[in-house]
């Protein structure tokens, strides 16, 4: 079955994009890598360490032409340093890629839905391919659509609390309403979260803190590729509705009695 | 002769007429791997090595880091 997701003209057969955030040691983040089939990578752009010029960098780490490199504005808390930080993670020369962050809060690192439109907007204008992380607000998700964004990226829970599908019911409604795909982010936990965003018909899962932050990242890498994939295909398959009353799934005539 | 210039937010103390490039060389950073902002603007690769520094200059370097 040729089920590919498509962005800005990239095909992709995985719908899991992994983080690269918060892992113990570089040897559990390859693992949980190679595990995860992942083709789609998020990174952040900071300062560098100048204190010590030999440490490796994380692209010294990674095989980054393996990967399609999804630089995040993490960290940004207006549009004018979202666009910043996203020209600079361009001028990498890796990717034109953008996920599109705007927080100005740093407890529940929610998004900002003016800014991150005003930067998207002028993002889209400067040539970049913009996934905007966004709260699940439908109206909002439908500006950045007709704004030019490549994809919406509502948030299941707030990122890193493992709460998983929270945003349930507004999801459902940004995925009836998307011409592009829906790309659920962060705050997923466990593998039936993903399925279950892959089940209302989300295209993608971007999955950091579950994976690197699990007893064994590797295994919980390995468990959200198949939690995706069985989410997916459900979808594909077309699940039989809920009742309120029962349906008895075996023959009524011929009971021996 | 030294002048000062702000690099990646601290006080920093480099040779008069240094370039970009060669800062960079000097601190045994690989250019391949950063990104550089000179006063708020973003330097293309090709201008490291033609981009001079004056006392007073902003200079950002930036590479990816893990992230979610």
């Amino acid at each position: 079955m040729d089920d590919r997701l498509v962005i800005a003209g990239k095909e992709l057969r995985s719908r899991l994009f992994l983080g690269t955030g918060k892992y113990r040691n570089y040897e559990e983040m390859h693992a949980a890598f190679e595990a995860s089939g992942a083709e789609v990578i998020t990174v952040a752009l900071r300062r560098l360490d100048l204190s010590d010029p030999n440490k490796k960098t994380l692209l010294d780490e990674i095989d980054w032409g393996r990967y399609t490199i999804l630089p995040n504005t993490a960290g940004c808390r207006t549009a004018d340093e979202a666009v910043r930080t996203a020209q600079l993670a361009r001028a990498m020369g890796l990717s034109n890629w953008v996920k599109l962050e705007v927080i100005p809060d740093a407890k529940y690192l929610l998004p900002d839905p003016i800014g991150t439109l005003e930067a998207a907007k002028r993002l889209v204008a400067e040539g970049f391919v913009v996934l905007p992380y966004i709260n699940d607000d439908p109206v909002l998700a439908k500006q950045l659509e007709e704004a030019g964004c490549a994809t919406v990226m509502p948030l299941a829970s707030p990122i890193g609390s493992g709460q998983g599908m929270v945003h349930f019911e507004q999801i459902k409604i940004i995925i009836e309403q998307a011409r592009v795909p829906v790309v659920v982010d962060a705050g997923i936990g466990a593998p039936s979260d993903a399925a279950l965003a892959m089940e209302l018909g989300a295209s993608a899962c971007v999955i950091n803190t579950a994976v690197a932050q699990a007893q064994n990242p590797a295994l919980m890498a390995e468990a959200m590729r198949l939690g995706i994939e069985a989410g997916r295909k459900a979808f594909l398959a077309g699940r039989i509705p809920k009742k309120a009353y029962a349906s008895a799934s075996s023959p009524l005539e011929g009971v021996v009695r | 002769m030294a002048l000062h210039i702000t690099l990646n937010g601290r006080s920093e103390a480099v040779e008069d007429g240094a370039t970009v490039a060669e800062l960079l060389l000097s601190r045994g950073v690989n250019p391949a791997r950063v990104a550089v902002e000179l006063n708020r603007r973003i330097l293309r690769r090709e201008e490291y090595a033609t981009a001079r520094l004056s006392a007073g200059d902003v200079l950002e370097v930036v590479t990816f880091v893990g992230g979610g």
